[in-house]
Order: structure tokens, then C-alpha cells, then sequence
């Protein structure tokens, strides 16, 4: 068990043994990658997203919103809609590329409200130690045992869906990781030489946080980042799915497999693919973050 | 040990209290929350009696107070649907068939993930290992409703072999297989990648290094000292992957029809019926917790380090 | 990579169920029967090969309305008391009223005088007797719980009824302030029926809490399992009393209720022949399967493993403009309604003008649901033929015109919001369709989904939270004076009036001469619709699909979606 290799001058160790995303992270070994280590599909998939996103007025060959009659669930076909069109006539392929605007945006947006959630927290209760300390971890395993997906549905049905509800609420019940990942951290930077000869050479607090305990947070959050963006956006998908998405009739690939559901029996490429590129990003997402977190230190196999 | 239950229990009630917290400020985070206690069709002018009966017009700490008094006594409200019978009632009923889908997607996962990590770890890199592989890494990536529906298509559309839809009740223990399939798939994932890494890693370390150097036989090797370390992560996790499991329940239960508090809270909602919401809510949440006690109280008992190491 | 075969493979697998088209063996028929089905009649249980009794039917819904099973405390809308308990009058496939409870009717000044079916008695074996009815509709009025809210229009029946005098055993006479003409449409099945009857005496004596924990009723069936929401089963009340080709012991001696909302699930269990039939097939699946009316209506056309019958009109689509209404009566916020485009006659025509409804109909709903330009239901008592045909013409030329005559050359933004009801697809594809046409002209539509439940509570607020515009919908109206009430001031949530049509429905109100309410009728729809208060968009219809063991289903073409599931017919 590899709680017996803690390292010299922690303080506290972890709240209950590794947490879950540091057991995952724990030495999990490469998958086999294209060149050198480097996953460079996922990376593609990564970036063909982030540029359809945003680019996608330039890219896209049909207006994603305008319906047209004539043309209601045709296949895909090499001349003319390369990906078919939806039960509305509208082109699926330039709905995917307007629609990796909303899944980047709810994704990125969502993972960066985790994020600053939790590092606040991570900040606070290790920097400031004992009650808050214990306060906040407490209020952490709390929401932790909290079943999200319940909570997400009853707060959106109440609130009314809309982009803005649908990033905080799933950001607002994804911070617990980062909260205890980076706590961890910020604990083991307190031990580290550098910090306490700032402490002993009188640096306030906020400075030795800015300058030595941040930017080395970058890093690990970076990798929870990429992590989180893949189930962000699976969250989408899954409160469009129970129709408390992002309102219409703005494309998102959540919203886009949702509502296609029910055409499966009657035009097949119409959920398959939008579940196709949903599926894509999540892996892609989960492939690089495993790769950053074993090239930023393949040596660390506990956070 | 007696420390270490007493701690954890305290640290449970806590968290249950805080779940009390949320619940109660979901449905007073709207400006109406009369509205949402409300049946349909109510007059407008019988929306002040329920305001009272509620005690939506107090100040918000005695309505804190008297919702702990409410969840203390059982006493929820009533449903608006079917019966109208107590909302706790209308709940319990259906807690079993999820903890019944939880149980058997947390068993499929078990079944199916751990064995996978282990071979893939005794033989990294091989074609075995690459399946298993491919196979996590879909699992992780597919929303669990698609891959629910995919399942219906293949197996009850495609090849009529199992039917989709009415719980336990209506079909017998074969209605389970499918909704523990997609719910449990996306664990059996993470399951098989973590006893993958963690028993690659048991497998380099000094101690079976000098097993192997000894002469043990490879199957004693794996089998007794790798594999153990390895299946612990599992439960160290469960206490996360069991909430995600009862949330993963809600969307499950929809597309199987099956008679559950996931399916319960869906119909709740979009019916108002607010008083089962916050019910089940509440529930879940204290399901969670007293199952993570639970496992947490065994595994402190089988490693009387982790009572000391916190 | 594997994952890329992955994913490949499953495009493959996916592709291929969806778009074979399995030819599996029917069941065969008599000739007999087969000559019969072709000719007319339905087939009969027990007649040319038709077995006289099965033992389950089985149904999928995407909902069931109400699920309250006291009849006394029915609120909403709903088919469950259908299957329980007892409605006075009922509809055949003609739409025509035709006993029930009730063999005869009559109506007077003084009242409508029914007489009673001496066969019809209660589970128990206890007749149900006048006495019985009278205890019912005293029931109704909130006699016995006076915080009953009831059914949608029970304000209506409680108007009207003044009391219930009780002649002889088989003879009742409910006394009405008035005659009012629209009072069968609430006790005859159609327009969202509204009024059951159980047994009197027991529900007096056993209570609310009694009768859900044994419930007793005098329909063809006896509660079995009873899972609100989720399930329910019934079985065959064997003594039942009722012989009625439309209404007698059905076939099937257990019928099974399943909800599915999830239409791709739903559909999935007819195709994995789990259920036998599934109500509300989504309409671009539909339009593959066979449809019984290519040969006769109702009756299994004998073309594939899956046949659908579509029913019709039984929902009604359109927008309603109510700013006018709030500023009007003065409702909260109205101030900030003074500006609002819609006010203007000549932009509420130009966003009707911008609207392709032949092409909503026919390509977004592929024909299932019916273009009609009128403010009835089609087929309904008010409706009229040469109005539903007078289209309104898509012209977005035009359209873009008149918005600049009335001020607004660059268009302007706006929001509607709707609510989407089990049993009637096609709403958000409509929407989004219009959302379409309508950025064509240069109007930026925000569209507002509400859940069904939400949507009614706040539709009828006092404030009416829903501006400037509601997509409404109305489910099928058969006595088209309810709509027809709502362009008066006192007609309530969706009232869009002027003087004229105040006067109108007023008079409308006190008419009992067919002919006269026909013409005030169209005058107020006239009215209606000259002013554009109201875009008419089309009939909805739901599809039923059904597996090959079922070989009819008499249904009314038109009508409310409670569906007769006791005259379906199995082969086997």
C-alpha cells in the first residue's frame, strides 16, 4: 500500500488516504502512443476541437441554425452533406464544429470554475492549517458523498437552464478533487527548503504564495484541467439527455445526441455521430492529461 | 478502533448535516419556493395556506430549524402523485431497486474489471493487454445514457435476447444485466486501470523482486502478494465511485424504466413534486454515506494501519 | 489505434440494426377474418379464429396523465378512471355520443334528465344505482371535501349544476341553472373528459385513505398492481356487467401499463417484442412502419412484424400573443410591455406570413399532423371546413414589408415559451423550425422550454408569466366553445378579447340552438383571426404502433387520447 512512501517533512498526510483522482494519477502507465510518447491522436482530436470552436463561422459549410424541410434526415453522402443532416434539415457537420464551441466553452469554463474553487479552498486550508483546515476538508468529504447528478438536475430545474447555470452547476460539483490533489501539493511546497527559508527570511504569506507555491501548482492543475474537461463535458451531454441542457436551438454536441435519440431507428448517423465526437473528446481529454502528468514527473506516483 | 468508529461517525453526521444544508437551500434558492411545493392546479389564492403549512413566511434560521425537526421525525411531506401517500414512504419503496442496480453494476465492475487488471498487468503490453485497453478507455468515454441505449440496441432490438425495461420485479434477475452493464461499465474501467498501474507497480518493487530471485513459482508471485496490494485501491475509491454510481442511477433508470429513486427524482421534477425531490435527495446522499462508513469500518479493520496513519 | 476500430466497429453494429428490416413470419389469419377485416368490421374475440380470450396485453406509454385512482380526488387529466371506474356517456369511432352508464339523455330548461342502465353495478356486486350518482356528483361539487380541487373545468360543472334529484332507482335529473350547451363534453369522453363515477356508498363510507388501499369501481377492470408513475396491471373484472360492442369485457384478462419516457427505449421494446403496443411513436420512425390505414383503419394491415395507426388531431398548436392581454388588464410588469413589437397587428401578420406551415407538416412531422387554419380542433363541433382550408400563405417577402410599415425594418427579438406534453411530439422541431423562418425576416426568437407541470401553473397565473407570445397547447377540444370561451375577458389565462368578442361569447353562453352557436362560433373565430390574437399552426396526432399479435384497435380517428385499450383485439 503506498501510503507507507510518504515523503520526508509533510506535516499532515492526506485526508484519507490518496484521494481518488491521485490514485488513478498514481503510476498509471502509458498507453501505447503514436510517436515517441506523445499521444499525438489525442492531441489532434484535441486541437481539431479547440479550432472548430474557434473558428467555426470560417469552417462550417452550412448555417448550423437554419432548417431545411427539403432535406430532413438525409444520409451522410460525399457530395452535398458530408455528415447528413438532422430531423430538421439542418447539416450535422456544421453543427459539430458550432457545437464544439458550447462542449469547449461548458468544458473549459467548468473545469476552470472547479478549479479555482478548489485551489482557493486547497490555498486556504493548507496554508491557514488547523480549524479552517478541518473545516474545509470536512465540507469537501461532504460534498464529495454528495450524489451530484441529483443535485445537478434538481438546482437546474429550478434555476432554469441556461450555458451560464449549466458550467457553474457542473464546475460548483467537480472542485472537491482539486481541492484535495492540490491541497496535498501546496502541503508538500510548505516542506520544501525553498518556502521555509522564505518563511524564516519574514516574506508575508500572500507572497510566498504567489511566487513560490502557485506557479508550482500550475502544473499539477493543469493536469486535473485537461482530467476534467472530458467529464464536464459528458455532464453536458447527460443533463441535455434529461433535457436540462443548454436551451435550443443553439447546437451542442450534448444537445445534439440527446434529441437525436429518438431518430436512431430512422437515420442512425444522427446519434452516432455527436456520441462519436463526445466519446473522442472525453478519451482524447483523458489521454493527454495522463501524458502530462507522467512528462511532468513520471517519478511522482503519489500526490 | 473504538476511536476510529467513534471519529468517522462523528465525520458522518457531519456530512449528513451538510447534505441537510444543501437540501434545504435548493429549494429556497428560488425567489417562489411556494410554487414549487405547490400541485398544479392549485388556486392562486390557496398558495398562502401552503406558504404556512410550509412555513415559507418564517425568517429563514427558524425554517432551518424546523426542516432539521422535519428530517429528524421522517417527515417530508406528502407526495402530490399516484397515492399521495408520505414522500419518505414513496421513496423507500424504490430504494432497493437502485441499491439492486448499484449492487449488481458495483459486482459487474468487480467481476469484470479486476480480473482484466490483473491479466493486462501480468502480461503488459500483449494484444490482451491492448484489448483490455481499448475496452477502458471506451468505457470511460461514452456517456453512460448512449452506452445504455447502445446496449438495448444490440441486445434487446438485435438479438432479443434480454428485455429492457420494469426492474427486477417485472422481469427477474436477467432485467439487470443490461442497466449493471452501462452503469457499471464505466467503472469497471477505472477499476481495471488502477489494479493495472497498482499491481505494475507491486510487481517492481523490492520485495516480489526478491520473490521471483527466490524462485518462487510466477501464479504464487502475482496471485499472493501483488494482487492483494492491488485490490485495496479498489476500495479506497469506493467511496467516491459509489456516489457517482447512485448518480449514474438517474439516467440508467430512465432509459430501462427502471422503478427506482434515479427514475423517482426525474419524474418528481419535471411533476414539481418537490416534497419526493428533496426526499430523495436527502436519502441518497445519507445511502452514500452510511455505505462509505461502512466500507471505510471494514477496511480499517483489516488494516489497522489506516486507523493510525490520519 | 484501437480505440478508432473501436468505434468503428460500433458505427458498423449501429448502423446495421437500424437499417435492416427483419421479415419475420406472422401469425397467420383465416381467410375469413381476412375478408371481413377488408370489408368494415373489426374482427370480434371468439369469431372466425379469433381466440375469445388471451391473457395479457401489454402497452408502453410515454405517460398516462393523472395517476390518482379516487374519483373523488381526480385532478388533471387523464385515462385511468376510464379503465376503473364509470363515465355516464362515452364515443364511438364516429364520435357520436352513445351510452354508458347512462342509456338515455335528455336535456332540458330545468336540467338533463339521464336514465340509468339497470345491469350496471358496482365490483362488489352492489348495483350502482341513483342514489349512487346522485352521492357523486355531490362529491363533485365538494360536498364531502370541500378542498376538492378536481379536474381542469370542474368550475364549469360546478356553474352549472345545481343539484341532483333523484326520480326513481333508474332516473336522475340534474338540475342546471341554465341550460348549458357545452355540459356533454364533459361527461361523454371527449374534450379531456372530466367527470367519473364510482361507487357512492363505499366511498362515502370507506374515505379517500379507504379507497386507495382497496380501490372498488364498476369499469371493466380491477386494479392489480398499481405503481404510480412507473406500472400498472389490470385485470378482467369477470362479472363485468357492461355489453357494449365499445365497452365490454375485454379480451386480454391482464393488461400491463408500462411508462417509458424515453421514446428511443420505448420504441425499442415494440421492436424487441416486449410490449405489444407503444403509444406515441416518434414521426420520423413512424413514417417507415406500415400504417393500417392503407388498408382499414385500426385493423392490422398484415405488412410487416410492426403497424402504427395514427390518431389524429388530438392536439392542437398555436401562438398566442398576449401582451395585449397583460396591458390590458393591467397584469404585473405590463408597463414594460407598452413597446413590445407584438402589439401591432401588422407584425403579428408578418411573423404568421413568415411561417412555412405546409412544410413543417409535411417534412418535420412528415404529414402526420394536419395543417389547419382555424382555432378548432378539425372535425370538432365549430369547426368549419373552408376556414381550415384557407392557409395562411408563406410569404417572408411580404413579411419582411409589413414589418417595416409598422416600424421595425431590422426586426427585433422576442421569446415564446412552450411546455411539451406526453402524446404530442413535434413541438420543439416546430419551434426550432420557426426560429428558423423567422431570422429570415430578421426576428430573433428565444425559445423557453418549461416542464408540462410548470408550464400549466404558470400559464394560468394571474400575472401570466409567459410574454409576449406562448406556444399553446390545447389537446383536442371536441365542443369547440371551451377555446371559443377564451376570447373574452373572462375566460381566464388564455384570453384574447375586445368588445366584440365579449359580447359574442356571452351570448354564446346562453344559446342552445345549434345552429345560432355554429354562427357565433365563427364570427368569434373570425375575430380571432383578423386581428391575428392567434397564429393557428397545425393538428397534432399521435402515432400508436403496435406488434403483429394485435389485429385491431377501434379508435375515433379524431378524438382526446383516451384510447379504448379494452376493445383491442389479439390474434393469439
Amino acid at each position: 500500500m503506498t501510503t507507507t512512501r510518504s515523503l520526508p517533512g509533510i506535516a499532515a498526510a492526506p485526508r484519507r488516504g490518496p484521494s481518488a483522482t491521485a490514485r488513478i494519477v498514481a503510476g498509471i502507465h502509458k498507453f501505447p502512443l503514436v510517436v515517441r510518447g506523445v499521444p499525438i491522436f489525442s492531441l489532434l482530436v484535441l486541437a481539431v476541437t479547440v479550432i472548430c470552436a474557434l473558428f467555426a463561422p470560417a469552417l462550417a459549410p452550412y448555417d448550423p441554425i437554419k432548417t431545411n424541410p427539403a432535406q430532413a434526415l438525409s444520409a451522410p453522402s460525399l457530395s452535398g452533406h458530408l455528415l447528413g443532416t438532422d430531423h430538421l434539415g439542418r447539416d450535422i457537420l456544421s453543427r459539430l464544429i458550432y457545437g464544439a464551441r458550447i462542449s469547449v466553452t461548458v468544458g473549459f469554463l467548468a473545469v476552470f470554475v472547479a478549479g479555482a474553487v478548489g485551489t482557493a479552498i486547497a490555498l486556504i486550508s493548507a496554508v491557514f492549517r488547523g480549524w479552517a483546515d478541518r473545516v474545509l476538508m470536512q465540507i469537501t468529504d461532504a460534498f464529495l458523498a454528495l450524489p451530484y447528478l441529483m443535485i445537478a438536475v434538481t438546482v437546474i430545474s429550478i434555476l432554469k437552464p441556461s450555458l451560464m447555470v449549466v458550467i457553474l452547476v457542473i464546475g460548483l460539483l467537480r472542485w472537491m478533487d482539486y481541492a484535495r490533489v492540490l491541497r496535498g501539493e501546496v502541503l508538500r511546497l510548505a516542506a520544501t527548503d525553498f518556502v521555509q527559508l522564505a518563511i524564516v527570511a519574514g516574506c508575508s504569506r500572500w507572497r510566498i504564495i504567489r511566487r513560490h507555491i502557485f506557479p508550482n501548482l500550475i502544473n499539477t492543475l493543469l493536469i486535473l484541467a485537461t482530467l476534467g474537461v472530458g467529464s464536464a463535458v459528458t455532464a453536458e451531454a447527460t443533463l441535455s439527455f434529461l433535457g436540462l441542457g443548454i436551451p435550443r436551438p443553439q447546437p451542442s454536441w450534448g444537445i445534439m445526441l440527446a434529441e437525436s435519440q429518438k431518430y436512431l431507428y430512422a437515420a442512425w448517423w444522427l446519434p452516432l455521430i455527436p456520441g462519436v465526437a463526445i466519446s473522442l473528446l472525453v478519451m482524447a481529454s483523458n489521454l493527454v492529461g495522463d501524458w502530462l502528468r507522467d512528462r511532468f514527473d513520471p517519478t511522482r506516483r503519489q500526490l | 478502533m473504538q476511536r476510529y468508529l467513534a471519529k468517522r461517525l462523528g465525520e458522518g453526521c457531519i456530512t449528513i448535516w451538510i447534505t441537510t444544508l444543501v437540501v434545504f437551500a435548493l429549494l429556497r434558492m428560488t425567489g417562489n419556493p411556494a410554487d414549487f411545493l405547490a400541485p398544479p392546479d392549485m388556486p392562486w389564492a390557496d398558495r398562502a395556506s401552503l406558504r404556512q403549512a410550509y412555513g415559507l413566511d418564517e425568517p429563514m434560521w427558524k425554517q432551518f430549524v424546523l426542516f432539521h425537526k422535519s428530517v429528524i421525525t421522517g417527515e417530508f411531506g406528502k407526495s402530490l402523485r399516484g397515492t399521495q401517500d408520505e414522500a419518505l414512504h414513496v421513496v423507500m419503496e424504490r430504494v432497493p431497486a437502485t441499491l439492486q442496480l448499484t449492487a449488481a453494476a458495483l459486482l459487474f465492475s468487480i467481476v469484470l474489471g479486476i480480473p482484466a487488471g490483473v491479466v493486462s498487468a501480468s502480461q503488459p503490453h500483449s494484444m490482451v493487454d491492448r484489448i483490455g485497453k481499448v475496452f477502458a478507455i471506451a468505457g470511460q468515454s461514452m456517456p453512460v445514457f448512449w452506452v445504455g441505449l447502445l446496449l438495448i440496441l444490440l441486445f434487446t432490438v438485435y438479438l432479443g435476447w434480454l428485455p429492457s425495461a420494469g426492474g427486477i420485479d417485472r422481469l427477474g434477475w436477467q432485467g439487470v444485466i443490461m442497466p449493471a452493464i452501462s452503469l457499471g461499465w464505466l467503472l469497471s474501467a477505472s477499476h481495471m486501470r488502477i489494479v493495472r498501474s497498482s499491481m505494475l507497480d507491486s510487481l517492481d518493487t523490492d520485495y516480489v523482486k526478491m520473490a521471483r530471485v527466490k524462485g518462487l513459482p510466477q501464479r504464487l508471485v502475482i496471485w499472493k502478494h501483488a494482487f492483494k496490494n492491488a485490490a485495496i485501491p479498489v476500495f479506497t475509491l469506493f467511496a467516491v465511485n459509489f456516489a457517482h454510481l447512485i448518480s449514474g442511477a438517474v439516467v440508467t433508470e430512465t432509459i430501462f424504466a427502471w422503478p427506482g429513486i434515479g427514475r423517482l427524482l426525474v419524474d418528481s421534477i419535471f411533476t414539481r413534486d418537490y416534497a419526493v425531490v428533496q426526499t430523495v435527495v436527502f436519502l441518497a446522499a445519507l445511502v452514500i454515506v452510511v455505505v462509505n462508513l461502512l466500507v471505510d469500518l471494514t477496511y480499517a479493520w483489516i488494516d489497522p494501519r489506516i486507523r493510525v496513519a490520519r | 489505434m484501437g480505440i478508432v476500430l473501436f468505434l468503428i466497429l460500433l458505427g458498423a453494429m449501429v448502423a446495421s440494426v437500424c437499417t435492416q428490416r427483419p421479415q419475420l413470419g406472422f401469425i397467420p389469419i383465416s381467410p375469413a377474418l381476412a375478408a371481413t377485416a377488408s370489408q368494415g368490421a373489426f374482427p370480434q374475440a371468439g369469431v372466425d379464429g379469433v381466440p375469445a380470450a388471451v391473457e395479457q396485453l401489454t402497452v408502453a406509454f410515454d405517460g398516462w396523465g393523472g395517476d390518482v385512482i379516487d374519483p373523488w380526488q381526480y385532478i388533471g387529466t387523464g385515462m385511468l378512471q376510464s379503465y376503473l371506474n364509470l363515465r355516464l356517456l362515452h364515443r364511438d369511432e364516429q364520435m357520436q355520443m352513445v351510452s354508458l352508464w347512462a342509456t338515455a339523455w335528455r336535456q332540458a330548461n330545468e336540467g338533463i334528465y339521464f336514465t340509468l342502465n339497470p345491469k350496471a353495478k358496482w365490483q362488489d356486486g352492489t348495483p350502482a344505482t341513483a342514489e349512487d350518482f346522485k352521492a357523486n356528483v355531490e362529491a363533485l361539487l365538494g360536498k364531502y371535501a370541500p378542498d376538492f380541487k378536481g379536474t381542469p373545468r370542474i368550475g364549469q360543472f360546478k356553474r352549472v349544476v345545481q343539484e341532483v334529484q333523484i326520480i326513481d332507482p333508474l332516473h336522475v335529473l340534474i338540475k342546471t341553472e341554465m341550460p348549458d350547451p357545452s355540459f356533454f363534453s364533459l361527461v361523454s369522453g371527449a374534450n379531456y373528459h372530466q367527470v367519473w363515477f364510482g361507487p357512492g356508498e363505499y366511498l362515502k363510507k370507506v374515505g379517500h385513505e379507504g379507497y386507495i388501499k382497496k380501490p372498488l369501481g364498476g369499469g371493466p377492470y380491477q386494479l392489480k398492481t398499481f405503481k404510480p408513475g412507473e406500472r400498472i396491471v389490470w385485470e378482467r373484472w369477470e362479472d363485468f356487467w357492461g355489453d357494449y360492442a365499445y365497452w365490454q369485457k375485454p379480451q386480454h384478462r391482464l393488461m400491463e401499463w408500462l411508462q417509458v419516457p424515453d421514446d428511443a427505449a420505448r420504441f425499442a421494446l415494440l421492436r424487441g417484442k416486449q410490449v405489444d403496443m407503444v403509444v406515441n411513436i416518434p414521426y420520423a420512425i413512424a413514417k417507415d412502419l406500415p400504417r393500417s390505414e392503407s388498408n382499414k383503419r385500426g385493423v392490422n394491415p398484415h405488412k410487416g412484424p410492426i403497424w402504427t395507426q395514427t390518431h389524429l388531431a388530438n392536439g392542437k398548436m398555436q401562438i398566442t400573443f398576449d401582451a395585449e392581454f397583460i396591458i390590458r388588464e393591467k397584469l404585473t410588469g405590463w408597463e414594460a410591455l407598452q413597446d413590445d413589437p407584438t402589439l401591432k397587428p401588422k407584425v403579428r401578420e408578418a411573423l404568421e406570413l413568415a411561417i412555412d406551415k405546409r412544410a413543417i407538416v409535411e417534412h418535420f412531422h412528415y404529414g402526420f399532423t394536419s395543417l389547419n387554419q382555424s382555432i378548432y380542433s378539425m372535425g370538432s363541433f365549430g369547426w368549419r371546413k373552408e376556414q381550415a382550408e384557407k392557409l395562411s400563405p408563406y410569404d417572408p417577402k411580404r413579411a419582411k414589408v409589413l414589418l417595416a410599415e409598422a416600424g421595425y425594418p431590422n426586426g427585433f427579438s422576442t421569446t415564446i415559451h412552450f411546455g411539451v406534453f406526453t402524446g404530442r411530439p413535434g413541438q420543439p422541431e416546430a419551434l426550432e423550425a420557426i426560429a428558423s423562418y423567422w431570422k429570415d425576416i430578421g426576428v430573433d426568437l428565444k425559445i423557453v422550454q418549461h416542464d408540462p407541470t410548470e408550464f400549466y401553473t404558470r400559464l394560468n397565473r394571474p400575472d401570466r408569466a409567459y410574454r409576449p407570445m406562448t406556444l399553446v397547447t390545447w389537446g383536442r377540444q371536441e365542443a369547440g366553445e371551451y377555446i371559443a370561451e377564451q376570447a373574452a375577458s373572462s375566460g381566464g389565462g388564455r384570453a384574447v378579447y375586445n368588445d366584440r368578442t365579449n359580447a359574442l361569447v356571452k351570448e354564446l353562453t346562453r344559446t342552445l340552438d345549434e345552429a345560432m352557436r355554429l354562427r357565433l362560433m365563427a364570427e368569434i373565430e373570425d375575430e380571432v383571426l383578423r386581428n391575428y390574437w392567434v397564429i393557428p399552426l397545425y393538428d397534432a396526432s399521435a402515432v400508436y404502433g403496435y406488434a403483429d399479435r394485435v389485429l385491431a384497435h377501434p379508435i375515433p380517428e379524431y378524438g382526446a387520447h383516451f384510447t379504448d385499450l379494452n376493445r383491442i383485439v389479439l390474434k393469439k
